[in-house]
């Protein structure tokens, strides 16, 4: 009678762990990806494995797009089971990616232009222009406006999707907060802003920080890295913004996904944590947040994969 | 007498942690200074002291999105070479605090060369060798530096030494090892890393 007792005591303690595990987990349900060929997936000879993924992008049937700057591919990933559906080499070492209305924006550091593929990795026309560094992309559909990070030109340079260039945010001849060393980028449509991730510059006590633009390029808000207790920042890269208006941000030296209200500028939760098990991140450099579904895919650049925290963008 | 008791073990406290520094701070590179690497807000426990964490910490800056213009990766070998696999990371070459004097007299630059033993001079602990005395003095004339001290110079200084730092761990390779059997002549004194970039493992 003691051993059953024991024994039973024994499994509810274990299924209790095992849900505060989940709590702890901030309620998302994580998977390592490391995007594999599916049963399906046409084979090349010619791809090499998905290594050292930066930049994430995700089209409306949930197909997720990334960039493996080693590699220098962009790879199609099946957002549901991660198969590779289609890869295509880029001719020189891709950063930024975004995907607008069947193409691909692909930010190309070797050639310091952003290039603009079909699907399928057919190049079709270059954005006009020099970007000395396109570390990452955004595109906004309805107004036809691509927004390209340019990290070592120290601004956002916005260009009609069909090629010309139009304009710099932060504006030009306006005395208001600059960009300092800026790296990732989001949109926020709905509001008609940009979402840029800024590195700062410590040896000017800069402190890094996440820095909001109208589409004019005027600034509104920031929300600062060494404010916050636990939710203290000083790497930021990729962005996302939720389905409910949260902005997500990965911080690439802490390894995790900090979640911020885009109101009040408060730290709402964080996914991940610094690390190789699943679930855990190395050097992570860019988030998307699945807008139906929640669900938040990482790109987790030091474990070679991509990691799915499925439901993490809900409220 | 409690605060007299408290106060000495503090100071012995202290004094212990000074005594098994491994390095003594201090940043030679003018881009790099204390709270660099060393504040970083909500950083992993032991953040500092664990490889790995290190070199994440290096490649926020020259990874691929980072924000410095000298791009970085650790050194491997991708394929199955002469060697086993193997991973040699950031500070396996370089010294995070320091440019070193080297053994010949002569002052490292870029950060190659780590405090190792008492001497303090800039080395390397190698796997096939040991802890091996190292001298970069130069980028190589690609650069256009001189060849002597640079990545490989195929002991230009005639003393016997390959003390390059691309030569110090080689014992395997075709060209360039720490010992006068291979090749020695094979592009030397040029700079290596302009076809074995440092961002793609130093595989050419």
């Amino acid at each position: 009678m003691k051993t059953r007792n024991a024994l039973l005591l024994l499994i509810c303690a274990a299924f209790v762990t095992y849900g505060i595990f989940l709590l702890l987990g901030q309620g998302a349900v994580t998977e390592a990806v490391k995007g594999s060929d599916g049963p399906g997936a046409a084979k090349s000879k010619k791809r090499p494995p998905l290594t050292h993924p930066v930049r994430i992008s995700q089209d409306l049937d949930g197909n997720l797009f990334v960039s493996d700057y080693s590699q220098r591919f962009i790879y199609t990933l099946d957002g549901s089971d991660f198969r590779i559906k289609k890869a295509f080499e880029v001719s020189g070492r891709p950063l930024g990616v975004a995907w607008g209305k069947g193409r691909l924006f692909v930010g190309n550091e070797t050639t310091r232009s952003v290039e603009v593929f079909n699907t399928s990795g057919k190049m079709q026309y270059n954005l006009d222009g020099e970007v000395l560094k396109p570390t990452d992309i955004a595109f906004d559909g309805e107004r036809g406006l691509v927004f390209v990070v340019d990290g070592y030109g120290k601004s956002v340079k916005v260009f009609d999707a069909k090629g010309p260039f139009l304009y710099v945010i932060p504006k030009e001849g306006v005395p208001q907060e600059g960009l300092v060393n800026p790296t990732g980028i989001a949109l926020d449509p709905g509001r008609g802003e940009v979402v840029v991730s800024d590195f700062g510059d410590t040896i000017a006590r800069i402190p890094a920080a996440i820095k909001v633009y109208d589409y004019d390029g005027i600034f509104r808000f920031k929300i600062s890295g060494a404010v916050q207790g636990d939710f203290l920042f000083s790497r930021p890269q990729g962005l996302a913004v939720g389905p409910a208006g949260n902005v997500f941000m990965v911080d690439s030296m802490l390894g995790k996904v900090l979640v911020f209200d885009r109101t009040s500028g408060l730290g709402l939760k964080v996914l991940g944590s610094f690390g190789t098990e699943p679930g855990q991140l190395k050097l992570p450099l860019d988030v998307v947040v699945a807008p139906a579904t929640g669900d938040v895919f990482v790109t987790n650049s030091r474990n070679d994969r991509v990691e799915a925290f499925r439901g993490g963008g809900l409220p | 007498m409690k605060r007299l008791i408290l106060i000495l073990g503090l100071a012995i406290f202290v004094t212990g942690v000074i005594v098994l520094l491994p390095d003594e701070p201090g940043a030679a590179n003018p881009n790099h200074d204390c709270s660099f690497c060393h504040n970083i807000h909500g950083a992993p426990a032991l953040a500092l002291l664990k490889e790995e964490v290190v070199e994440t910490l290096c490649l926020t800056c020259h990874g691929p999105a980072g924000i410095s213009t000298q791009k970085a990766d650790v050194h491997t070998n991708d394929s199955p070479t002469q060697y086993p696999l193997f991973t040699i990371t950031c500070t396996g070459c370089h010294d995070s605090h320091n440019d070193r004097d080297n053994w010949l007299g002569g002052t490292n630059i870029r950060l190659v060369g780590r405090r190792l033993d008492s001497t303090g001079l800039a080395k390397v602990n190698t796997t096939s060798s040991g802890i091996q005395n190292t001298v970069f003095e130069s980028r190589g004339t690609n650069e256009g530096g001189p060849s002597l001290h640079s990545f490989a110079d195929g002991d230009e200084d005639g003393n016997s030494v390959y003390d390059g730092i691309c030569e110090v761990c080689h014992t395997l390779t075709k060209h360039h090892r720490n010992n006068p059997s291979g090749g020695h002549v094979h592009q030397v004194g040029r700079t290596c890393t302009r076809c074995h970039e440092h961002v793609t493992n130093f595989i050419p």
